[in-house]
């Protein structure tokens, strides 16, 4: 796209500098992100985390691989040059620098008390950082550059070895990593295959992976990379595209098991997945094909969330008490009536007014629910609850699985009409506006008309995740229904691609999926999704799985 | 010079009633008046062309009939009902269809997607027959598609039909934006430099779709050109602008021998002025235009 | 009245329909207010001063959103977390004077030290957030630079979140600029005045810098036309940066002042904020410097006497508790009523 032609134009108008002043520099930057880990605060809380049993933590991961990153760029843009000794002493270079300026951060918090500005500057951090030796020691200053310096060497081998085989230790080191921080979902798994005690207590410590068990992981993942690209080789392109399709089979599957074979936990996460999948595909209508920017999403899912509750409760501030399943049609309808009553005044105007007109629609809707005026019809603070859980056939859904499935059977639904959306004649509308919005118009399309539908079917969607949210929850509350919702359903939609169906389920379980697993994680999960969204729209302003299935479609016609 | 130009081939009949009527159109941009007190009447069926040098409001007055800026002052009339003030897209559906000086297509969309957009207003299925995919969208759609490649090949870029827009070369780009301005299905047709860029060769195949669309399709073509060579083989009248204002308006022939005509082109002092180039010889682009 | 039912589509009607009955609201809530008398007019006086004061800050982190978008046609999304960095930037000059002394004794002195801090800091953040999320896809239209500036937005709060913690941090006290004062038998307090009186001077500064220096010429020049712009010899990139720093400066006295009025600064405040200067830009008219002071202080007087004179009529309780509904409802409504702004886009939208 036309992204990358504009950031490489960049790189060719920039001066080039010499390879040490470069090396230099991009050991301080990863420095710079090292000494920011540690005082936002990160650092701590992630040292709290063991990947390996006793041995490795996440945030000693995460420095590694900010020093085995820098090293591997630095020796990347040495290369060319003959020597490889020359490439690993850049990485070696850069994995010093970094580490001297994690030592001189450590120097400053020992002499001064930083505490009063920076509230991460604790003492706890100094203790985490000197990795054992004596807080304020020599040892404990000089051994972060030396493992930098270590490190970088390593990332700067990485980058002068065959690519072959920087594949398999990636794929290694992936499966570790992956293996140690979702130890709880492999544990749950585990324990409910009937008559296998054994070995998970083996392979498993009490917070992460053993050490044996990691490094078997290691090399097997490194084999089956390494076999994996010998089969890729032997094999043509079709049967290679086949196996992809094979991936999505699979991944499909096991979105639909998953909640059977784990605990209730993890059921109840793979619930809030489905549940903004469901979002996700109504904001793909508005963001991905009409190319509205709408960060007042949340105000229609709390129209649904509400509109349920009131409708559904047995508490007192119930209007009537009627089955979910008249609930959540009125909750649409409202839902996206108060987005066609929103949407044609903001709709007029510039595309950029949007994303700020919503944003105060979003803010508007939850002063409103949190008010006192409001309070007798709402709840107020204390919001509504007893609402009834949904049945089916006399049966009531009640377990996070069985609540699951039905919140992942309506965004199928979801997902179906978007896509016949998308294929008619409204749809091209749609990609057109987004693509040149005078042409369009010239050629007949009404563009307030067409952005109403979009808005208002996006708010349609929104509407009926909150029905569904207040089913699953049983209680709603205003502080429920902030910005972030939006916000998290605009990084779905951009880490996944947007316009792309695929795109949200995967940006779903990336991005509400893992950090609902990795609690750790959870305090920085918005700075994590706002570094994503830059990211994402410097490097791979397309997605994770980009939404090609236009061009497919028109190849085959 | 301009009487060595081929001869027009078409039949003439100047007395039909006009389908677009323009009266006193005027727009002004801030403090510059673009154009003013322009009127023009483009008969039913017609061939008509506008030329004059660069910066005489050609193009703005495209704009302003096309609804793509609002006229300051003026009326325009389409077949007897008036479109001056209305928004671009009812214009639209009065029937008035056009295409751009630089080519706008949508760029990430293939052409035979490009020219399924430009079926929009042809197209009745509603968002729910879309949905429950009812037996009148399947038809209505495999129609449209059926229509779109009709229409590919009436320009003749049939082969095309899959590629991305963006991918196209520039000869075919613009094949494609005829393509999708006629599928709509207008009653008038505006082409704004249709020949910019084109080669000889290109330039008499656009002639003879000029012709075509005229004959086959029944719809009136204005066009703005520079090139004389393609306005006298093609027009049956012209429009000359020059400096916001008609200069003068008549059959080719006469234009040609037009004193007033010549001198807005060439200017009093023609020394610094490029000449016309009309009769290039064969492997010269026709970009060189007039002054 | 015939030529505008030719011209008007359904889209008019509705909006006819809509303007009118909000219209109608707010006559009612006007009409229940005034004859309410909760209010005495001595609380009328104050809610006015308050809001001019307020109204004030709106309007420096309008210019902001205004002079970006006068250059680049954009919005910059990450703007009022400029504003609460500048905020902080202040906060820490502040008490680095107070520990020497300053700021008790000479507050008149600290004041601008402090105020410089957020400019110093506005400014520094904003040159960031162009460098990051808008230099790059200058030459692009799409939606990149305005995810990217979302995405920024949240960099900033949550990595400010995570460096100077989640708590409210209190400004250190401005020696007399702590009391009241009785003017014409109102008692006001200070702050109010020295921040409105502040936010003017700095006001006149940059619309002074605007008019008058060959960098101002240089920003209409851009503004009017990038390309012809370039073509004369104008250093286009560079004139962006300076709008970016230029405005984030201005966001940074507007955090300062903000302070000075509220006392407490939250890593947070800059969504609320953000969102309030931005309906302030637009009310006045994007793209328009002037409009950007006027749009400010009439949002600023809305929000302040908008409880007391419109939802006190309809019998509401704590009708204070909905006054951010007033101030964003105020950006709903302008789109409603006037999307050009009180004093309209400063260039007509050319196309073709």
């Amino acid at each position: 796209m036309s992204f990358n032609a504009v950031t490489s134009s960049f790189k060719v108008a920039r001066r080039r500098k010499s390879p040490l002043a470069e090396t230099l520099q991009i050991g301080a930057l990863a420095g710079l992100a090292a000494i920011g880990f540690a005082l936002i605060g990160a650092y701590v809380a992630m040292d709290k985390r063991h990947v390996v049993e006793d041995t490795l933590t996440l945030s000693q991961i995460a420095y590694a691989l900010m020093a085995i990153a820098a090293g591997f760029v630095a020796g990347r843009d040495t290369q060319g040059r003959p020597s490889g000794s020359r490439i690993v002493l850049h990485g070696a270079l850069t994995g010093l620098v970094a580490g001297l300026c994690v030592s001189a951060l450590m120097l400053l918090m020992a002499s001064v008390s930083l505490r009063s500005t920076l509230v991460a500057a604790s003492p706890m951090l100094t203790k985490a950082l000197s990795l054992g030796a004596p807080i304020g020691s020599l040892q404990a200053l000089a051994q972060v550059p030396i493992l930098g310096a270590l490190l970088g060497m390593i990332g700067g081998v990485f980058a002068a070895m065959p690519s072959r085989y920087r594949r398999a230790l990636t794929c290694g080191f992936a499966i570790v990593l992956i293996a140690g921080l979702f130890r709880d979902v492999f544990v749950s798994v585990l324990d409910n295959v009937p008559d296998f005690n054994g070995p998970e207590a083996e392979v498993f410590g009490s917070g992460g992976l053993n050490r044996v068990p990691a490094l078997v992981l290691l090399v097997a993942g490194g084999i089956f990379a390494l076999l994996r690209d010998r089969w890729n080789a032997g094999h043509n392109p079709a049967r290679r595209a086949r196996s992809s399709k094979a991936g999505l089979v699979l991944l499909l599957v096991g979105v639909l098991i998953l909640p059977l074979v784990t605990n209730d936990f993890v059921a109840q996460v793979a619930m809030l997945v489905a549940l903004y999948m469901l979002m996700g595909m109504g904001l793909n209508i508005e963001l991905g094909l009409a190319g509205l920017v709408d960060l007042g999403f949340v105000a229609f899912f709390a129209v649904g969330a509400y509109t349920v509750a009131l409708m559904c409760s047995s508490g007192p501030l119930a209007l009537v008490d009627v089955s979910f399943w008249v609930a959540l049609p009125v909750a649409v309808v409202l839902a996206a009536g108060a987005g066609m009553l929103f949407g044609l005044p903001v709709l007029r105007v510039r595309g950029d007014y949007l994303a700020m007109a919503t944003l105060g629609l979003g803010e508007i809707i939850r002063v409103l629910v949190l008010s006192d005026a409001l309070a007798p019809y709402l709840g107020g603070s204390q919001g509504i609850i007893e609402i009834d859980h949904p049945r089916i056939f006399g049966v009531s859904l009640q377990s996070p699985a069985a609540l699951y499935y039905l919140a992942l059977a309506l965004a199928g639904v979801v997902a179906f009409i978007s896509w016949r959306l998308q294929h008619a004649r409204i749809g091209r509308a749609w990609l057109a506006m987004r693509e040149d919005e005078d042409v369009a118009q010239a050629l007949g399309i009404d563009p307030v008309a067409s952005k109403l539908l979009a808005y208002t079917i996006g708010a349609a969607f929104a509407g009926a995740a909150g029905a569904v949210f207040a089913a699953l929850v049983g209680s709603v509350y205003p502080h429920s229904f902030q910005l972030l919702v939006s916000i998290n359903v605009l990084a779905i939609l951009v880490i996944g691609g947007l316009g792309s169906l695929p795109g949200v389920l995967v940006g779903a379980i990336v991005l509400i999926g893992l950090p609902e697993l990795l609690r750790e994680f959870g305090e920085f999960r918005y700075l994590f999704y706002g570094i994503a969204l830059v990211a994402m729209m410097h490097m791979r302003a397309e997605g994770l799985w980009p939404a090609t299935t236009r061009t497919k479609e028109n190849a085959r016609a | 010079m301009l009487d060595a130009l081929p001869k027009n081939l078409l039949p003439k009949s100047p007395a039909r009633a006009p389908l677009l009527e323009v009266r006193g159109l005027k727009k002004a941009f801030g403090g510059m008046i673009a154009i003013q007190n322009v009127d023009l009447s483009i008969a039913e069926g017609s061939v008509h062309a506008i030329i004059g040098p660069n910066g005489a409001g050609k193009t703005t007055a495209f704009n302003c009939i096309t609804a793509f800026v609002p006229p300051t002052a003026g009326t325009i009339f389409l077949g007897g009902a008036r479109i001056d003030g209305l928004p671009a897209h009812v214009v639209a559906r009065h029937g008035v269809a056009r295409t751009y000086q630089n080519v706008r297509l949508f760029p990430n969309m293939t052409a035979l997607e490009n020219v399924l957009v430009g079926q929009h207003r042809r197209l009745h299925t509603t968002f729910w027959e879309a949905i429950i995919g009812s037996g009148r969208f399947r038809r209505e759609e495999a129609e449209a598609r059926e229509r779109a490649r009709e229409y590919l090949a009436f320009v003749g870029i049939a082969q095309r039909a899959g590629d991305l827009a963006r991918n196209m070369p520039y000869g075919d780009q613009r094949r494609l934006e005829i393509a999708r301005a006629l599928v709509a299905g207008p009653r008038i047709l505006m082409l704004d430099e249709p020949a910019a860029g084109m080669n000889p060769a290109e330039g008499r195949a656009l002639v003879e779709l000029i012709e075509r669309i005229r004959a086959e399709l029944g719809v009136t073509v204005v066009l703005i050109e520079h090139h004389m060579r393609v306005v006298m083989a093609v027009a049956e009248r012209i429009t000359v602008f020059n400096r916001g204002a008609v200069l003068t308006e008549g059959p080719p022939a006469e234009i040609q021998s037009d004193e007033r005509v010549i001198e807005a082109y060439l200017g009093r002092r023609s020394g610094h002025v490029a000449t016309p180039v009309v009769e290039s010889e064969p492997h010269r682009p026709m970009e060189a235009r007039i002054a | 009245m015939s030529e505008w039912l030719r011209r008007s589509t359904w889209v008019d009607h509705v909006l006819l329909a809509i303007r009118i009955s909000v219209a109608a609201l707010v006559l009612v809530g006007l009409a229940g207010g005034l004859t309410a008398g909760t209010y005495s007019a001595a609380d009328f006086v104050s809610f006015t001063m308050f809001g001019l004061t307020i109204g004030s800050v709106y309007a420096l982190i309008a210019l902001g959103y205004t002079m970006v978008y006068g250059i680049l046609r954009m919005i910059n999304f990450a703007h009022g977390d400029v504003m609460m960095i500048g905020s902080f930037a202040g906060l820490f000059a502040a008490g680095a004077l107070n520990d020497v002394g300053l700021l008790s004794a000479l507050p008149l002195l600290a004041l601008p030290l402090v105020l410089c801090a957020g400019m110093a800091g506005g400014a520094a953040m904003s040159l960031i957030i162009e460098r990051i999320a808008y230099r790059p896809f200058l030459h692009v239209r799409s939606l990149a630079p305005l995810i990217c500036a979302i995405g920024m937005s949240f960099v900033l709060q949550y990595a400010a979140r995570g460096l100077f913690g989640t708590r409210n941090r209190a400004y250190p006290g401005f020696g007399w600029m702590e009391g009241t004062v009785s003017l014409f038998g109102l008692i006001v307090p200070i702050p109010q005045i020295v921040a409105f009186v502040a936010a003017l001077i700095v006001l006149a500064g940059l619309l002074a810098l605007v008019k008058l220096s060959p960098l101002g010429k240089a920003m209409r020049a851009v503004a009017e036309d990038r390309d012809a712009a370039a073509l004369v010899g104008i250093n286009v990139g560079a004139v962006i940066v300076a709008t970016f720093a230029i405005g984030g400066a201005m966001a940074g006295v507007a955090g300062v002042l903000y302070a000075l009025v509220f006392k407490q600064i939250t890593v947070f405040m800059g969504f609320a904020l953000g969102i309030k200067g931005f309906a302030a830009a637009i009310l006045g008219g994007i793209g328009n410097l002037g409009g950007a002071l006027l749009g400010g202080l009439v949002l600023g007087l809305a929000e302040a006497l908008g409880p007391a004179l419109i939802l006190e009529g309809f019998g509401l309780p704590a009708p204070y508790q909905l006054k951010d509904v007033i101030g964003y409802g105020m950006l709903v409504m302008i789109l409603i009523f006037r999307p050009q702004g009180l004093l309209g886009e400063r260039l007509a939208s050319k196309r073709a």
